[in-house]
């Protein structure tokens, strides 16, 4: 856990960075490395770090060292402007950013192939998008002829000042969202809610003053945009589990009266199917029918409203096979019926 | 060129650049404080004829630059928590903005920052945990219910009781669990459902107020909070 803060220290000294600022960064470490032993209990630890501040000490006093640095190394020359000196430290920056960024990746993906999810973050965290905007703007410091002042203001008109907060990727993991979203389709609110935040990012970006967007202003009207979808949202997928469960019970209860029965799953994992089997029969009626009233208690729907509910229908186009649910559905509501299920009801 | 005419090349596209900075938030009124930081950068920038003059004029405009956008940033946060009725979190921005003025540097705003930052991030780690300790564990409620209301053949019935004693024991441990775990981080922490009834919460509540307020009184019941 440590890791990332030994290597921010690592690279001060690395850049023969010394003084006050560097000595806290390392007091700070050494705190946190006898926290580490003083704690078997990582929410514990993790507690005492928050509590005495020093993740942000550290990054606080990080930022102090390389801003002194900076600050030094711009008054070198006796004070003599040298706009060519300039222009190549912040490129030089630059280039860092992007093998940190890597660096940054390639971890990323090591620690998930752990525990076997190197495929996902290798995809979704793939930094090649920000690190093809950062490579346009040190392409734009190394154009010939190029000056600081020069350099700055061109990548504010272009919008490149927005390469390292991500703000130039949005519109392409937005428009990724978007077929994501319509390929599984969870409910036609997450469909709305990312076409709106789509629209709403472009007339953003149309109106502000350079094509691209402010960070913070974006993150507010995006939050803005799932606030309106939450509840929808919340409602939708607590209707669909609750019939999607009960129709599990209907479908299991109908299983057990099969010849085969015991021999299969959940009654054949059992010590004694043929009893589970009986169990599955005599509890699963008094169970599916208690879930019904509250099903109907919570959202005033019926068994059988549930064939037409809308929750219903978006699966049925979106996400099951339409001969699968006729045959389950009909042997399920027959047995049902047969066997009195709903006498309750 | 000499080496006069470049310097002057250079003070113009200084002046350009400081230009375009203020452009970049004229006319946006989310960004009012940092439009006005900019322009007066701006308007000192544009009247130097030397490049000392340049550092001369230029003092604790840029950072004062900084410390408005950081203002402009927290005034949206507070209005958009404000909005959505989200009081812990907006007490970030509210802290920051009642700060801010004293201080003189974008170092010690950074550090105040910070500070604010970390100590509210805690506050709103346990405020989430009140929605995850009650809202998160409806569908165990809804299952004890149905395991204790379930009328099953007689021979059955011990059954279907074990099951929602089971339910009531996931209950009890589940809240015992969140409470040790947040105590670590804020002493003498206690589950309560009733914060789950304000707006921030109750918005990812998929049942009414009324029902859930029956299954808030029976979460109190079974964990004596």
């Amino acid at each position: 856990m440590t890791g990332t803060f030994k290597s921010m220290l690592d690279q001060i000294v690395q850049q023969n960075i010394a003084g006050e600022h560097v000595e806290k960064m390392t007091a700070v470490l050494q705190r946190i490395d006898e926290l580490g032993s003083e704690h078997s209990d990582f929410n514990a630890f993790n507690a005492q770090l928050i509590s005495e501040n020093l993740f942000a000490r550290f990054s606080e006093y990080y930022t102090l060292a390389l801003t002194e640095q900076h600050s030094a190394s711009g008054n070198q020359g006796n004070g003599v402007y040298n706009d060519a000196e300039l222009l190549k430290s912040c490129v030089s920056g630059l280039v860092q950013s992007i093998e940190s960024i890597e660096q940054g990746y390639k971890q990323a993906v090591a620690e998930a192939g752990k525990s076997g999810n190197a495929i996902e973050v290798e995809v979704l965290q793939n930094p090649d998008s920000i690190i093809q905007s950062i490579r346009e703007l040190i392409a734009l410091g190394q154009s010939e002829g190029m000056t600081l002042p020069d350099f700055l203001r061109i990548q504010i008109e272009k919008g490149l000042d927005k390469a390292m907060e991500g703000v130039v990727v949005q519109r392409e993991g937005l428009m990724f969202e978007k077929q994501f979203t319509e390929a599984n389709p969870v409910s036609p609110f997450h469909v709305e809610e990312v076409s709106e935040a789509l629209e709403v990012f472009e007339s953003l970006c149309r109106n502000s003053a350079f094509g691209v967007p402010e960070s913070k202003e974006w993150t507010m009207l995006r939050d803005d945009i799932h606030r309106k979808y939450v509840s929808d949202i919340a409602r939708f997928i607590k209707i669909r589990s609750s019939w999607e469960d009960i129709l599990l019970d209907l479908s299991i209860w109908s299983l057990s009266y099969t010849k085969f029965a015991p021999e299969i799953f959940p009654w054949a994992e059992t010590s004694r199917p043929f009893e589970a089997v009986k169990e599955t029969q005599n509890i699963n009626p008094g169970v599916i029918r208690e879930k019904l009233k509250l099903f109907h208690k919570f959202f005033g729907l019926e068994f059988l409203d549930i064939f037409r509910h809308p929750t219903f229908l978006w699966q049925i186009k979106y996400h099951y096979h339409r001969n699968f649910l006729n045959f389950r559905l009909k042997k399920c509501i027959l047995c049902a019926n047969r066997f009195n299920i709903f006498r309750k009801m | 060129l000499t080496f006069k005419m470049q310097i002057m090349e250079i003070i113009d596209k200084y002046k350009a650049y400081y230009s375009v900075r203020a452009k970049k938030y004229e006319g946006n009124g989310r960004y009012k404080n940092t439009y006005n930081a900019e322009m007066k950068l701006s308007q000192a920038m544009q009247a130097c004829s030397t490049l000392e003059d340049f550092r001369d004029r230029l003092g604790d405009l840029n950072e004062l630059c900084a410390i408005a956008l950081i203002r402009d940033q927290y005034i949206m946060e507070s209005e958009h928590f404000g909005k959505h009725q989200e009081k812990v979190r907006k007490k970030e921005a509210e802290l920051v903005l009642e700060k801010i003025d004293s201080c003189v540097n974008v170092s010690d705003v950074m550090k105040l920052v910070s500070d604010v930052s970390s100590q509210i991030s805690v506050e709103i780690s346990m405020d989430e945990s009140q929605a995850d300790a009650f809202l998160g564990k409806l569908h165990l409620l809804e299952q004890y219910l149905v395991y204790s209301n379930a009328e099953v053949p007689e021979m059955y019935q011990h059954i279907i009781r074990e099951n929602a004693g089971e339910k009531l024991i996931e209950l009890i441990e589940s809240m015992q669990t969140v409470e040790k775990n947040n105590s670590a981080w804020q002493q003498q922490w206690k589950v309560n459902p009733d914060v789950c009834f304000e707006h921030r919460h109750f918005r990812h509540c998929p049942i009414s107020a009324e029902h859930l307020q029956e299954l808030r009184n029976l979460y109190k019941t079974i964990v004596q909070r």
